[in-house]
């Protein structure tokens, strides 16, 4: 059973303007990925709703977010070269937290074994106190916050092909989250390096996986295998969240990854060996940003979850990275100090 | 400063305000004995033009290319000078490549107002100012 969040078109009014990538059709695709995967019965649609202020507040300041808030309220305009925001962006904003949360929520009630969030904006370039990267409110973030505010052990799984800056500063020296990367390097936002590990308080709980351009879905099944699954294992996550951006995607716009949806698929199986039990995986949607393959890799992915047969294309393997997972497997191998910036 | 040497970090780009930046580093540097670092931050839109795409790392190879024009005052001043692509929001980047460059002072044009304050917003040139823990000479139009 999948639960889908999220994705009322009817109530996003983040309104980035004619041309940027990160646009509400983008919705549209990955619930047409979903769809497509002929899941039937297994899909269970959950309304979103809005992350209250103390709810956000476990991430982000409240100077922070009457700030945003307000901007919002006055019209809007870009936050910085990449991220607009105009009037309506608060709200949806809201909501794409809140769904965050109402996903991890069902899922303790018992309701599925894994959910999707089909919101936007994304969220892992958010900072605490500063939006970024099309990002306004750090929505997986949020989730986790929630969880280890309960006493969870939280591990953060983040497959978008950026680097999630926001979430690995958020949670940087904090030992209750495993924050896991893989993402092309070089390439925005610049963080992200393998010797980047966690603060002193949570030393070896942020792992890095940075590979380079053309590389292929063997790499990252390989960055899995070798060097996230024994971390996973030391630390015993209670929860696993996935930052599930689509833009590694060999048709992606923005980036110079090659993995196909098949790829995307096998990751998520890995991934689910991670949560201890079903009913402890939730998929946020990030990046993505070329509308067929979003739709494809969203479709094989949740397929692949539910053990269905659509898997519109075929894994790929053959491309450069090999010596990066292994660099990252050395710094891992053993448990490691604390490194790196946030 | 580094090895007794001043080193200069100016934010290139395509802009007027940066063409400005640069004047006044290259007419500067040479009497304070400088090394000069130009710097241009690639952001998450910075490869898609128009129509059509460039793969990201075709265009930091263009990039590359750019800057070394954009730098050009500084090379016809004599000024020994370095180019540098990095990734990320700009005022972050800035702040980050300066501290990894030792650099004793940020130059950068004056730009249009972006935001509001409060929200870790406002121009480049402002949020430098607010968070550089070095010297920041902003270049008015």
């Amino acid at each position: 059973m999948v639960l889908l969040v999220g994705g009322d078109p009817a109530l996003d009014r983040h309104d980035v303007g004619v041309g940027h990538p990160e646009r509400a059709a983008r919705i549209e695709a990955a619930l047409a990925g979903v769809d497509d995967a002929g899941l039937g019965d297994a899909v269970v649609h959950l309304a979103p709703r809005r992350a209250t202020e103390d709810e956000l507040m476990l991430v982000h300041p409240a100077p922070y977010l009457e700030a945003l808030r307000a901007f919002c309220e006055a019209g809007g305009g870009y936050l910085d070269p990449d991220t607009v925001a105009g009037e309506g962006s608060w709200d949806t904003a809201l909501l794409a937290a809140g769904a965050a949360l109402a996903a991890v929520e069902a899922l303790q009630g018992g309701e599925g074994d894994v959910a999707f969030v089909a919101a936007r904006p994304p969220g892992h370039h958010a900072l605490a106190d500063q939006s970024m990267g099309f990002c306004l409110l750090n929505n997986v973030a949020v989730a986790a916050a929630s969880l280890t505010a309960r006493g969870e052990r939280v591990m953060v799984v983040d497959w978008d092909v950026h680097h999630g800056n926001g979430t690995q500063a958020i949670f940087w020296d904090d030992p209750s989250v495993l924050y896991v990367s893989t993402h092309e390097w070089p390439l925005y936002p610049g963080t992200g390096a393998v010797h980047e590990t966690g603060g002193p308080g949570a030393p070896g709980l942020t792992v890095n996986v940075p590979v380079p351009a053309g590389a292929t879905g063997n790499v990252l099944r390989h960055a899995l295998d070798d060097v996230v699954a024994p971390v996973a294992e030391r630390f015993s996550p209670t929860w696993v969240l996935v930052s599930a951006g689509f833009d590694a995607h060999r048709a992606d716009p923005l980036a110079d990854l090659a993995l196909t949806a098949g790829d995307f698929a096998d990751l998520a199986t890995r991934v689910r060996q991670f949560a201890p039990r079903p009913g402890r995986l939730a998929l946020f949607l990030e990046g993505g940003y070329d509308l067929d393959a979003l739709r494809r890799s969203v479709g094989a992915t949740l397929a692949a979850l539910l053990g269905a047969d659509y898997r519109p294309e075929p894994a790929s393997s053959g491309g450069p990275g090999a010596s990066a997972v292994e660099a990252a497997r050395r710094v891992h191998a053993d448990g490691v100090s604390a490194g790196g910036g946030p | 400063m580094t090895g007794g040497q001043l080193r200069i970090v100016v934010a290139v780009d395509d802009s007027e305000g940066a063409a400005r930046a640069v004047r006044f580093v290259a007419r500067l540097a040479p009497s304070l004995g400088a090394e000069v670092v130009a710097v241009h931050a690639l952001g998450l839109l910075a490869h898609l033009g128009g129509e059509t795409a460039v793969p990201a790392q075709a265009h930091r190879d263009e990039v590359r290319a750019l800057l070394e024009r954009w730098a050009g005052p500084l090379a016809d001043a004599g000024v020994p000078y370095r180019c540098e692509v990095v990734d990320g929001n700009p005022v972050q980047a800035l702040l980050s490549a300066a501290a990894d460059e030792g650099a004793d002072v940020i130059v950068v044009g004056k730009r249009a107002a972006i935001g509001v304050p409060g929200l870790q917003l406002g121009s480049t040139s402002q949020q430098l100012v607010q968070h550089a823990d070095i010297p920041v000479v902003v270049v008015p139009g």
